[in-house]
């Protein structure tokens, strides 16, 4: 009788991971052909070409943007139906607009000068370029008069960018990371490459005067670089303290100057200064940096980097604010190419997001040689790879994946082209190799995972109001079935490329959410809008503006797919105050209505409750002395009414 | 032993000619301008190595021995209707962006910096031998 209960829970528990395997599928289909993207680059081997993601038009689905390097750039426009036309004309199609202008590889995309439209800055080996977005799909060069750097030299090596609100003073600065100035080879006692002095180009800081003008302050702000070979920008607040820090990975850190990261000090003095920190939390790694995305593939809510490298990739875990590399313990990939142990691969683009929405980051990198980098070590051509996230431990699916892509990928960009709430994948390669000017192409990839009752998912789009309106840095946590879903915007970190704006959130079982919190970035008055809903349904895009209290709100939902949309609970507006703010021994809450039961909730940001108070009273004061430093939201419930409050704790 | 007078005119020689060989600027020597011995004189030691090379291809031009004829005849350049349209036009130095770029002196937003980028000039005797080449009909010989 035992060995038959044995038996029977052991057939239980396979039958469990079988269906939880089967579950745990992803596909894709090469769509390139029928897309009508048809986009070839030529440049050189070594950087780019990027995929740039971005809204051209405001009708909500996003645009590309591809490099053509020597050849013209092509700005793809979403058709809605799967299918994209070039409408990319005159001066931003030839890019060349002077003999400086050579060979365009990078960019990113956001709106410079407040008029609510998405611009373009692109980057290059020679001048990069600011693409003013005109409004009617054309586009105008001010590089000049927008104050960026507009060299006489043939060489700048722009090799990524990156934008955010860092100073909370409602418009968008930009950081621009270069790359090699100098090639200095060094040679081994047998006279054959034993590795590199090379020195970078500083880097650029343009702080945005709020005129549409900007001014370069890289060496005030001590983010220059100094003579690091920096290929990856990256704005984005990993410690989730409200303000945007700044993460840029340097190639050839190998020998030199490793990856950094400054920390940005808004939230601590008030004043938008930063320091760098990247040897005291351990994010210091001297790489081939080719690209560092951003997640939470353990769902901790600490923010995690994937970082891409000649070599074994290195998944750096936060473990609340200080990080490990733990792409060995994780199976993250190993570095070698597919079939070949002893022969290390390149890794370009990771790009870190749930493709099957079972409630799990994955992982797609792209892999592909080039003779520069490392010769010592033996490098080879590989397939680009797609591991599936199995609970913060990874498993190579790549073959089962319907996407055996060998060429020399690069750059990347995740982004849900015909909104079926399946992310899809836009690729940049290199067709070709040899001397000469390479050919290469751009790739798009369809999510064809079958939808079922445990893939559901929600996507979450943001419009900031106290910062510059595309809200970078601005921090969600889904909460769904005692699960958090953390996700950040950002312009994601990989090879030369730009990403979508949206938070993809894969819910699996889950048909709502139970709440969702977002913490805004901090204005430059240290203010951080933080913002609660609750039951929201699964399968649905939302845009949420900043303090956008009443729900449902016919602007909040855009129905995609199948699913009934809104929410379940109203929220009304009332109008408590709260003093002081920021507090140290206790707050002081007014509200309006007297004689009412009301019940207050403090949570901290990641959505526990820290605090709980029941009172009649108009005047409450609660003692916060238990609480430790941080950003809280307060929650004052009546029936049927609920307002939101949030304070720092100092 | 020699008298006083022999040893004053030995001297008043040397220094002659110390004084004549300070004066006279020493001629350069006219070098080959057939395309080989640019190449390698010219081409491979100022331009190649950290830039114009497979790896590297600054502004996308590879100017190695395997590469640089075809290179200087066929590079693309970056726009179409401006004051040069190709890096070398046989018979037209002046109208070649290779010979405007390894002699203008100044830098300039539209046409890019004076090649070699911020290293020493190249010699006058070097463009003396590029320029004849390009009026020569600038053959790969």
């Amino acid at each position: 009788m035992n060995r038959l209960i044995t038996h029977f829970v052991l057939l239980l528990v396979l039958s469990i991971f079988i269906s939880q395997r089967a579950i745990a599928q992803f596909k894709f289909q090469d769509v390139t052909e029928g897309s009508h993207i048809d986009q070839q680059s030529s440049g050189t081997e070594n950087v780019g070409p990027g995929v740039i993601v971005f809204d051209v038009d405001n009708d909500g689905w996003d645009d590309l943007y591809l490099p053509g390097g020597q050849n013209n750039d092509k700005l793809y426009r979403n058709n809605h139906d799967g299918t994209f036309t070039d409408i990319a004309t005159g001066d931003l199609q030839t890019h060349y607009l002077h003999e400086t202008h050579t060979a365009t590889r990078a960019g990113t995309a956001f709106d410079f000068d407040g008029d609510g439209k998405t611009d373009l800055y692109i980057c290059a080996q020679g001048n990069p370029i600011m693409w003013k977005n005109l409004g009617n799909l054309s586009f105008k060069d001010v590089t000049s008069q927008t104050g960026l750097s507009y060299t006489n030299l043939d060489q700048n090596e722009s090799n990524g960018a990156s934008f955010g609100d860092f100073d909370g003073d409602g418009d968008n600065d930009l950081f621009v990371a270069r790359w090699v100035n100098e090639f200095n080879t060094r040679f081994g006692s047998d006279g054959k490459v034993a590795g590199y002095a090379f020195k970078g180009f500083p880097n650029w800081f343009y702080v945005n005067n709020g005129d549409g003008t900007f001014t370069e302050h890289a060496k005030d702000f001590g983010v220059d670089g100094d003579t690091g070979c920096s290929n990856i920008a990256l704005f984005f607040d990993y410690d989730r303290d409200g303000d945007l820090d700044l993460i840029v990975g340097n190639d050839f850190g190998v020998e030199l100057m490793p990856n950094r990261v400054y920390k940005n000090m808004l939230m601590e003095t008030g004043v938008a200064t930063f320091e760098r920190v990247d040897s005291l939390i351990g994010l210091d790694q001297h790489l081939f940096c080719m690209g560092i995305c951003p997640n939470d593939f353990n769902r901790d809510g600490n923010f995690d980097f994937y970082e891409t490298t000649a070599g074994q990739d290195h998944l750096m875990m936060n473990h609340d604010g200080m990080f490990t590399n733990v792409s060995t313990e994780t199976h993250a990939s190993d570095g070698y190419a597919h079939g070949h142990g002893d022969t290390l691969t390149i890794s370009w683009t990771p790009l870190v997001t749930d493709f099957d929405n079972d409630g799990l980051e994955d992982v797609f990198i792209t892999h592909g040689f080039i003779g520069l980098l490392a010769p010592w070590i033996a490098i080879r051509n590989d397939t680009s790879v797609f591991l599936h996230n199995d609970g913060a431990m990874f498993t190579d699916v790549t073959s089962t994946t319907g996407i055996i892509f060998d060429l020399k990928g690069k750059g990347a960009s995740a982004i849900d082209y015909d909104h079926d709430g399946k992310v899809d994948i836009v690729l940049g390669s290199m067709t070709s190799g040899g001397g000469g000017p390479l050919t290469k192409d751009f790739r798009i990839f369809h999510n064809t995972s079958q939808s079922n009752e445990h893939s559901n998912w929600m996507q979450l789009k943001f419009t900031a109001k106290r910062t510059a309106k595309e809200g970078i840095g601005t921090i969600v946590d889904v909460w769904a079935g005692g699960i958090q879903h953390s996700r950040q915007i950002s312009t994601g970190g990989g090879q030369g490329s730009c990403a979508p704006l949206t938070a993809f959130v894969g819910l699996g079982n889950a048909k709502k959410a139970d709440s969702i919190n977002v913490f805004w970035p901090a204005d430059k008055n240290r203010h951080r809008q933080i913002d609660h809903y609750e039951n929201i349904f699964a399968n649905h895009v939302y845009t949420i503006s900043e303090n956008m209290r009443s729900i449902p709100d016919p602007s909040l939902v855009v129905e995609v797919g199948s699913g009934t949309g809104g929410v379940e609970r109203n929220v009304s507006r009332t109008s408590s105050s709260l003093y002081p703010n920021p507090a140290v021994e206790s707050i002081l809450i007014r509200t309006v209505e007297s004689s009412t039961s009301k019940h207050y909730e403090i949570f901290d940001q990641l959505g526990v409750r820290k605090l709980e108070y029941r009172s009649a009273d108009s005047d409450v004061t609660i003692p916060i002395n238990s609480l430790v430093p941080g950003y809280y939201v307060l929650r004052i419930s009546t029936e049927g009414t609920e307002e939101m409050k949030s304070f720092i704790k100092e | 032993m020699p008298n006083r007078f022999s040893i004053y005119f030995t001297l008043f020689v040397l220094l002659l000619v110390i004084i004549i060989g300070c004066v006279q600027n020493p001629v350069a020597p006219t070098l080959s301008d057939a395309f080989h011995d640019i190449q390698t004189q010219t081409l491979q030691n100022s331009c190649v190595n950290g830039c114009h090379d497979k790896t590297t291809q600054r502004s996308l031009l590879i100017l190695d021995k395997d590469s640089s004829y075809s290179q200087l005849m066929n590079h693309k350049l970056q726009r179409n209707g401006t004051k040069f349209q190709k890096l070398v036009i046989p018979g037209n130095p002046d109208s070649s962006f290779l010979y405007y770029k390894i002699t203008t002196s100044t830098n300039t937003i539209e046409y890019g910096e004076r090649m070699p980028s911020r290293l020493t000039a190249i010699a006058q005797n070097q463009i003396d031998a590029i320029k004849s080449w390009i009026l020569r009909g600038a053959p790969n010989d």
